[in-house]
């Protein structure tokens, strides 16, 4: 059974997240902001990590992502980014980051396991 | 509304983390029922309608005071919530149309074939009534004397508890037991002499005769086990395999104690009919030798409680009003 950490500061869309995710047996790992994030990365080593971008003080998503991919020991986890911000150019940051797939504010639910569904498969 | 008591709110919520296991394949409609289960709960407790009232009144807080900077964030925040939750109520939505769509599929295509089984049926039953047609006209048995077998068989194997579709079954298969006579010449078949052992070896031929006259559908499967097996005799000395007990199919078991007892008690060229009581008593005798035990008793249970008469009477009944109707 697949164990996800998803990092978002809003308690409702961790909740969403959380519901969504669990239907498909997953177990959930949350994280508030960007630094317990990477924390909990470490400690659980999830197999996939579900990131906001803008998560209050501390490292935004971005920054979170970019170091999970710079360790060792969690760069093989797949990343997928989760946030409003919806320009190219972020898209772009996100990928550069290391991410491997970017998902935008809103999301639905189908949408979500899917994605997820998908990256578990292949890696 | 503050943002943070919605925040409160909704940490509140219970979700039980004890999801049951996700099927592997495509989500499931009970996964769907239970995402949207959850979803209206959480989009009530977003309660977009009261964010949307503080976003107009912090509008009007700016318009009046200038003032909006310390509540971007918060507004920010409430605007994605709404929108989330409408997403994800409208991606519910369609789940739930989708699949209720799929159940209507589903019952129709039920329906049909409830139909097409339905059609079929009486096609079989229509087969039936023609197949008996010839088989009483060249064998001089009544059709009085099929319906009463029909209605004992359906009696004893109610009384047996089987449950009623197999009662119906046995019930319609149990009139061809005597179909494969229509290959059986007429000089003997009419003969009112007694038979040589020739002669009774081609009698005998009218059992696999009809087990295969009634090919090999599925509806005749019943029917096809009474043709052949209805002159087995519990004891093994019957005809034409020599079985014995249970290895002889239960409806033929039945059958062979309603048509013995009907050629008792009914008319018949070279004898008189037997009384009720008579044919009763020969029937008992033949428990455990000609007859299946379980299936007499049934059948002197029905007698005792005058199921058996009421048969008799109930058939003479209509035979003679459809007589009456003819003459006419």
């Amino acid at each position: 059974m697949a164990k996800l950490l998803v990092a978002d500061d809003l308690v409702p869309i961790r909740q969403m997240v959380r519901i969504t995710l669990s239907t498909q047996g997953w177990t959930i790992v949350e994280a508030k902001n960007g630094n317990e994030a990477l924390d909990l990365v470490r400690s659980e080593k999830p197999d996939l990590v579900l990131l906001d971008v803008d998560m209050g003080p501390g490292p935004n998503g971005f920054d979170v992502c970019r170091q999970i991919k710079a360790d060792q020991a969690t760069k093989d986890i797949p990343v997928v980014m989760l946030t409003a911000h919806e320009s190219d150019s972020d898209r772009a940051i996100g990928f550069a980051a290391g991410a491997t797939q970017y998902l935008t504010k809103p999301f639905g639910p189908l949408e979500l396991i899917d994605t997820i569904r998908g990256i578990l498969a292949h890696s | 509304m503050n943002p943070d008591d919605t925040k409160k709110m909704v940490e509140t919520v219970d979700v039980s983390p004890a999801m049951p296991e996700a099927p592997s394949g495509a989500a499931s409609p009970d996964v769907f029922r239970q995402l949207l289960h959850q979803a209206v709960r959480v989009a009530d407790l977003s309660n977009a309608q009261a964010m949307r009232m503080a976003m107009d009144f912090a509008k009007v807080y700016e318009r009046e005071q200038g003032v909006r900077k310390e509540f971007e964030l918060q507004l920010r925040q409430m605007a994605l919530m709404e929108k989330q939750a409408t997403r994800y109520a409208e991606d519910l939505a369609q789940m739930l149309r989708t699949e209720r769509e799929r159940r209507h599929e589903l019952e129709r295509a039920l329906e049909q074939e409830r139909i097409a089984n339905e059609e079929l049926r009486r096609t079989g039953l229509q087969g039936i009534s023609h197949l008996l047609l010839a088989a009483t006209i060249k064998d001089r048995t009544t059709g009085d004397h099929l319906l009463r077998v029909r209605r004992y068989v359906e009696a004893i194997a109610e009384r047996l508890g089987l449950p009623a579709d197999l009662v119906e079954e046995f019930g319609y298969s149990s009139v061809m037991h005597d179909v494969g006579k229509i290959h059986t010449p007429d000089h003997i078949l009419q003969s009112e002499h007694h038979l040589s052992d020739d002669e009774f070896d081609v009698i005998k031929k009218h059992c696999t005769d009809g087990e295969k006259m009634l090919g090999d559908a599925r509806f005749f499967e019943i029917a096809r086990g009474i043709a052949r097996e209805h002159h087995e005799r519990w004891d093994g000395k019957g005809y034409p395999d020599g079985k014995k007990g249970d290895e002889i199919s239960l409806a033929a078991r039945i059958v062979s104690v309603a048509d013995v007892f009907d050629a008792l008690t009914s008319k018949r060229p070279y004898k008189d009919a037997w009384s009720a009581e008579a044919g009763l008593e020969a029937i008992e005798k033949g428990a455990g030798e000609r007859f299946d035990p379980e299936v007499v008793s049934a059948f002197v249970g029905l007698s005792r409680e005058g199921a058996v008469d009421r048969i008799r009477q109930e058939v003479a009944a209509t035979s003679s009003e459809q007589n009456g109707s003819s003459a006419k």
